[in-house]
């Protein structure tokens, strides 16, 4: 799951991840920092619902549920595990 | 950034996508990552039918409920003039033609706003925003990282500023009318996958907004908070809650020659000084030849390889329109029209 996420990050948004100052933090809010878009969120919604069969609401969309990487893997963990 | 000749840059086999495209990867008989994936050509029809069945669904929801039933994004250009006379001929959408005039627009071009609009017998608006607003915009975003990597590989620079000014306009106007649909003249590559059609929701666009004013007025200066904003009033005042955004041509499938042969009956010409990727827009080839010095590949090849791999055109046409890359030489007499140093690129 957290390659399938990744990869989709790197591939679709072109978002690297590292920690050694060459990549984003994977802590990083992904809309404050500019590399993620209206376009991009509508996109990566959709690419989490269909990928790992969930659903994802209005309220979760508008919440801070998937601001990061870090945060959309708990927040998919979280949901698959139910 | 590439010093190979654009000639010699390895190249998909099926649809030309270029080495030198961000995140692209090549399989031992060549075929690029993105055709690995997609289906052949031929399934496209099928694709495009259940499409245009979402966008009809829609349209059948939403007819003769509003003023208008779509604000139609008009530029004057081949794709959305083609947009335009099939959502009022084919589909009898009531349509509000509204063209942003960035001070480029070419003179033919500007003949085919009104010739176009008059023919189908639609009310046409032309906002034109300060052209020291607009030539500051442009000399910015040739100069400046403003757009997300991805925005990147659909369009220039320049022009993803524009097209974001302009979405912004069309929002706040369906607003303002209470128009239920925005429909723009995009084709396959030019907009993420899935763009056909795209229910915005007011609420979740109010977060990606206030990000994006604040790197807005901090690259373009003050006045863009107005040019790209919408006011918390003007959302709470409208009762629409949500905006359908359609992007017609994803789901027609139409060849270039089949467009301009359709709209031709309208009166529309081709322009003769907007090269080779744009039928509007004076400034585009030094938005082409930006992106082509800062990132070794054209801009268009993106919406180029998808009409190939969607089976819209052919790949030796394909490869013609890729390669030529505006003569830098050329282009620097339009950077200036904007106050732009080509060296400062
Ligand atoms: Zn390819």
């Amino acid at each position: 799951m957290d390659d399938k996420i990744r990869q989709y990050l790197a591939e679709t948004l072109l978002i690297e991840f590292g920690d050694d100052g060459s990549g984003v933090s994977e802590d990083a809010n992904l809309f404050e920092s500019g590399l993620i878009d209206s376009f991009g969120f509508v996109q990566l919604v959709a690419f989490l619902e269909k990928t790992f069969a969930i659903e994802i609401s209005d309220e979760e969309v508008l919440s801070d549920a998937l601001s990061s990487f870090a945060k959309i893997r708990s927040f998919v963990a979280d949901k698959v595990g139910r | 950034m590439s010093a190979v000749p654009v000639t010699e840059i390895r190249r998909c086999t099926r649809c030309v996508l270029p080495s030198t495209f961000p995140g692209v990867s090549f399989d031992a008989d060549g075929l690029c990552s993105m055709c690995q994936e997609a289906p052949p050509a031929p399934e496209f029809d099928k694709i495009r039918g259940n499409l245009r069945r979402k966008l009809e669904e829609v349209f059948a929801a939403h007819r003769g409920k509003a003023e208008y039933d779509v604000i139609v994004a008009f530029s004057g250009g081949k794709d959305s003039s083609y947009t335009l006379m099939t959502l009022a001929r084919t589909y009898g959408l009531k349509c509000l033609a509204v063209t942003i005039d960035n001070g480029f627009i070419a003179e033919q071009a500007q003949k085919n706003l009104r010739v176009v609009t008059a023919s189908l017998g639609i009310d046409f608006l032309l906002f034109t925003p300060a052209p020291v607003f607009m030539n500051d915009l442009y000399k910015t975003s040739a100069t400046t990282a403003v757009h997300t990597k991805a925005a990147l590989t659909r369009a220039s620079s320049m022009c993803n500023s524009c097209i974001n000014l302009i979405n912004n306009h069309m929002v706040k106007l369906a607003l303002e009318k209470s128009v239920p649909i925005i429909a723009g003249g995009y084709i396959g590559g030019q907009v993420p996958k899935d763009s056909v059609l795209m229910v915005m929701d007011l609420d979740v666009q109010a977060r990606f907004r206030s990000e994006a004013i604040k790197r807005y007025v901090k690259h373009f200066g003050p006045d863009a908070a107005s040019y790209f904003g919408i006011s918390d009033a003007l959302v709470a005042r409208s009762p629409l809650r949500k905006i359908n955004i359609v992007n017609p041509m994803l789901a027609f499938g139409v060849t270039e020659d089949r467009i301009i042969e359709e709209i031709a009956t309208l009166g529309w010409r081709k322009t003769s000084d907007t090269g080779s990727n744009s039928t509007n827009c004076l400034l585009n080839d030094l938005g082409i030849a930006v992106h082509y010095k800062q990132h070794g590949y054209n801009p268009y090849v993106n919406e180029i390889a998808e009409q190939v791999r969607t089976g819209l055109m052919s790949r030796a046409e394909a490869l013609e329109k890729v390669q030529d890359i505006p003569d830098f030489a050329r282009v620097e007499r339009q950077a200036r029209k904007i106050g732009l140093d080509w060296n400062e690129v």
